[in-house]
C-alpha cells in the first residue's frame, strides 16, 4: 500500500515537472515566474472548451473574436485569481446566448482587504467618468461618445511585468525580497502576486514610447481630434521632449510626464481650463519644476518658463489666424473653430505669429543662400572650363 | 606679430603672405568646434533619418553627444570672445592710437577707421559682384580684379559672424532655459528652438557647399588649398582671387617686370576684348 502511494505521487510530481516545461515553452516570458507556482485549476471548467485555440467566429459586424483562452497566460494575469464568471455574468446556457458586455464596476466576490467588502472598479470608474475621457454629464453630453476611450482600451491585460525593474532592473533582486516574503508567507505563488501587485504600482509597466502610441492611437487622428473640438497631438512630435524620447532618454518626458505627473492619476485626467489639471496655469510651475519631489525635470521654472508653449501650435492656432469665414462650415469644423477662439488668448496668437515669421524666414533664406550658392558655383565651374578650352587654342 | 615675408619663393614658385598664424590658429579652432558642433547637433534636427543614430552613437549617444555639442559650442563663444578682443586690440593699435598721437580722434574719424576695416562691406564690392556676374554670365572674359579681401570672403566672414551671434544665444537659450526664463518669457524658447536648428541648418548648408567648394571642391585648388595652414597663397591663385592685391604687393617688392596679366585680359588688366587676350599656362 505505501509503495502504491509512492509511486503515484512520484508520477504526479513528474507529471508536474512535464507541465512546468510544457507551460515554460508556451510562455517564455513567464518561465521565470510561473517555475514554483501552482497553477489554479479551471473550477468553472470553462477550458473544456476555450482550451482550443482555434476556437473563435466572425461576428455580425465581421469582427474577429477569438475566445481561445490561454491558461498559464491567464493565471499570470493581473485577474488570475479570479473565476471566469466574477466577470463574466451570465453565461449560463451553452452556448452562450445570454452574453453580457463584461462591466468593470461588477462585483467581483473578492474581498477587498480594507473594508472587507466585494471588490469592484467601481471607485476608479466613477472617477474616469468625471474626466476629461468620461461622459458623466447629462446636461452636457459629450459629441461622439463612441471615441471615447473604454476600460479595455488602454487596460489591455497584458501579463504581469516580470518580477524585475522595481527597485533596479535586476530579477536577483525581487527574488532576494521574495525570499523575506515565502519565509512567512509559506505559499510561494500567494507571495509571488502579492509583490506583483505592490510593485505593479510602483513602475512604469509602458515605455515612453508606448504611452505616446497609445495616447496617439486617437489623439493623432485629426479628424477624431477636431470632432471633439481638439488639436491634432502631432504638434507633440515637433517638440524637444519627443527627441528624448526617441533617443530614449531615461525619464523622457511622454505624455503622461506632464499631463499624468506624480500626485495625479490617469483615471482623472481634466482639461488644461480645469483647476484640477496638472497643465492649468496654476499648477504649471510645478508640474515642470517639482512633481511631488520625486522627480523634478526643470528644478528653476518660473511662470513665464511654464508659460511657454511646450506642443508646437497646431489646427486651432492656424484657425484663428486665418479667421474662420476661410473654413469650411462643417458641424465638427466649427466646434474646433469654436473652441479656438476660445483656447487661443491674443499673447498666445502673437506667439504663433512671431514663431511663423521665424519659420518663414528661414524657409525663404535658406533656399535663398543656397540657391544663390549652387548657381555661382555651376557658373564658375562652367567658366573654369571655358577658360581652359579657350587657353588650349 | 611674427615676421612674414611677403613673398616666398619656393621650387622657383611664388607665395603670397595672407594669413597670421594667429588668424590661422583661430580658423583651425572655428572649423573644428564647428564640425563638432555640426555632427553632434545635426541628429537631432534630423532624428528620424537612417543616419541620425549611428552618427550620435560615434559621439556616444545620447549620455555624451550633448556633452560633446555643449563643450564644443562653448569653446566656440569663447572664440568668439577671443575674436572681438582681438579685433578692438587691432584696432586700438592700428587706428586709435595714431588717431591719438595725430590729435584726431573724433567720432566722424573714428566712424572712417571703422569703415576702413578689411572686412568692412564696401562700394566696391557690390561692384565686384556685378563685375561677377558680367564675367559668369559670358558677357565679359575678364574675371574680377580682387583686393585682398573680396566680398566672398567678406560673405565668408559674415556669415559665420552672424551665425555664431544666432546659433550661440539661441543655444545658450536652449540649454540654460531656466534660467532664461527668469529674464525673459517662455516664448522665447519657443523662438531659440527653431532659430537654433533652422540657423545651423544654413550654416551648415552654407559650409558644405559654398566654403567646401571655394577651398577644396573648386578646379583651382582640388582637392585642398593650403592656405589655411601655411599662410600663403599660390602665385595662380593669387591672379585668380586677389589681382589687385597681387599687383600691389609685386610693386612694393620690386617685381614689377615679373607681373602676370589677368587671364581673359590684355597686357595689363584695363585692356579687354578675346582677340587682345594672352594666353596664360596653369
Amino acid at each position: 500500500m505505501r509503495m502504491r502511494d509512492t509511486r503515484r505521487s512520484g508520477s504526479y510530481a513528474a507529471f508536474k515537472i512535464m507541465l512546468a516545461l510544457l507551460a515554460a515553452a508556451l510562455a517564455f516570458p513567464l518561465t521565470a515566474f510561473s517555475a514554483g507556482g501552482e497553477i489554479r485549476t479551471d473550477t468553472e471548467n470553462c477550458l473544456i472548451c476555450h482550451r482550443y485555440p482555434g476556437m473563435g467566429r466572425f461576428d455580425e459586424a465581421g469582427v474577429k473574436r477569438i475566445y481561445y483562452i490561454n491558461e498559464m497566460k491567464f493565471a499570470n494575469s493581473v485577474h488570475g485569481k479570479l473565476k471566469c464568471t466574477n466577470c463574466h455574468v451570465g453565461l449560463d446556457k451553452i452556448p452562450h446566448t445570454d452574453i453580457r458586455k463584461v462591466d468593470c464596476t461588477t462585483q467581483c466576490h473578492l474581498k477587498e482587504p480594507s473594508t472587507e467588502r466585494e471588490f469592484s472598479h467601481t471607485n476608479m470608474v466613477e472617477k474616469y467618468n468625471h474626466s476629461v475621457h468620461g461622459n458623466s454629464d447629462p446636461n452636457n453630453p459629450k459629441p461622439f461618445p463612441e471615441d471615447l476611450p473604454t476600460c479595455t482600451y488602454c487596460h489591455d491585460n497584458s501579463i504581469r511585468s516580470p518580477l524585475e525593474g522595481v527597485w533596479g532592473t535586476s530579477q536577483a533582486l525581487a527574488n532576494e525580497t521574495l525570499s523575506r516574503c515565502v519565509g512567512c508567507h509559506t505559499k510561494d505563488h500567494w507571495a509571488q502576486n502579492y509583490y506583483l501587485h505592490v510593485t505593479h504600482r510602483m513602475r512604469h509597466l509602458r515605455s515612453q514610447a508606448e504611452i505616446i502610441k497609445l495616447c496617439t492611437s486617437c489623439h493623432e487622428d485629426s479628424e477624431k481630434m477636431s470632432r471633439h473640438g481638439l488639436d491634432s497631438i502631432a504638434t507633440f512630435k515637433d517638440t524637444f521632449h519627443w527627441n528624448l524620447v526617441k533617443f530614449k532618454v531615461k525619464d523622457a518626458p511622454d505624455c503622461i510626464s506632464c499631463h499624468v505627473p506624480i500626485g495625479f492619476t490617469t483615471h482623472d485626467i481634466r482639461p488644461k481650463y480645469d483647476q484640477a489639471s496638472s497643465v492649468n496655469k496654476r499648477n504649471r510651475v510645478n508640474t515642470c519644476s517639482n512633481q511631488g519631489g520625486i522627480q523634478s525635470c526643470h528644478p528653476g521654472a518660473t511662470d513665464d518658463f511654464a508659460g511657454g508653449r511646450v506642443h508646437a501650435y497646431g489646427t486651432k492656432a492656424q484657425l484663428v489666424v486665418d479667421g474662420a469665414q476661410s473654413i469650411a462650415v462643417e458641424a465638427d469644423e466649427s466646434l474646433l473653430s469654436e473652441r479656438a477662439r476660445r483656447d487661443m488668448s491674443e499673447r498666445e496668437i502673437m506667439n504663433f505669429k512671431i514663431l511663423s515669421y521665424i519659420r518663414l524666414f528661414y524657409k525663404i533664406l535658406i533656399p535663398m543662400v543656397i540657391g544663390f550658392m549652387v548657381c555661382h558655383q555651376t557658373l564658375d565651374l562652367l567658366a573654369t572650363l571655358r577658360k581652359n578650352r579657350h587657353n588650349s587654342h | 606679430m611674427e615676421k612674414q615675408f611677403t613673398i616666398k619663393i619656393k621650387n622657383g614658385r611664388k607665395y603670397f603672405y595672407r594669413f597670421s598664424l594667429n588668424q590661422r590658429f583661430q580658423h583651425i579652432f572655428l572649423f573644428s568646434t564647428v564640425i563638432t558642433l555640426v555632427l553632434t547637433g545635426m541628429p537631432l534636427k534630423f532624428y528620424d533619418t537612417r543616419w541620425a543614430k549611428p552618427l550620435y552613437a560615434i559621439f556616444g549617444g545620447i549620455n555624451y553627444t550633448p556633452v560633446v555639442h555643449k563643450v564644443a559650442g562653448v569653446l566656440l563663444l569663447m572664440l568668439f570672445v577671443y575674436h572681438i578682443g582681438y579685433l578692438i586690440y587691432n584696432f586700438t593699435v592700428d587706428e586709435v592710437k595714431p588717431l591719438k598721437a595725430a590729435g584726431r580722434l573724433n567720432l566722424p574719424s573714428l566712424l572712417q577707421a571703422i569703415m576702413r576695416q578689411p572686412m568692412m562691406p564696401q562700394w566696391r564690392d557690390a561692384k565686384e559682384i556685378l563685375q561677377l556676374m558680367k564675367y559668369l554670365f559670358f558677357l565679359t572674359p575678364e574675371r574680377v580684379a580682387g583686393d585682398k579681401y573680396t566680398w566672398k570672403e567678406k560673405f565668408d566672414y559674415w556669415a559665420p559672424f552672424w551665425g555664431i551671434v544666432i546659433i550661440g544665444s539661441s543655444g545658450l537659450i536652449r540649454w540654460q532655459k531656466e534660467l532664461f526664463s527668469h529674464l525673459f518669457s517662455g516664448e522665447l524658447i519657443n523662438y531659440a528652438v527653431i532659430a537654433h536648428g533652422d540657423e545651423a541648418l544654413l550654416a551648415a548648408l552654407f559650409l558644405f557647399i559654398w566654403h567646401f567648394y571655394n577651398v577644396h571642391l573648386s578646379t583651382m585648388v582640388f582637392p585642398m588649398g593650403t592656405v589655411f595652414l601655411t599662410g600663403y597663397l599660390s602665385e595662380e591663385m593669387m591672379i585668380h582671387e586677389h589681382y589687385g592685391q597681387y599687383v600691389e604687393v609685386m610693386k612694393q617688392a620690386g617685381l614689377e617686370r615679373e607681373i602676370q596679366p589677368l587671364p581673359g585680359s590684355g597686357d595689363q588688366h584695363r585692356a579687354r576684348g578675346p582677340e587682345t587676350a594672352a594666353p596664360v599656362g596653369y
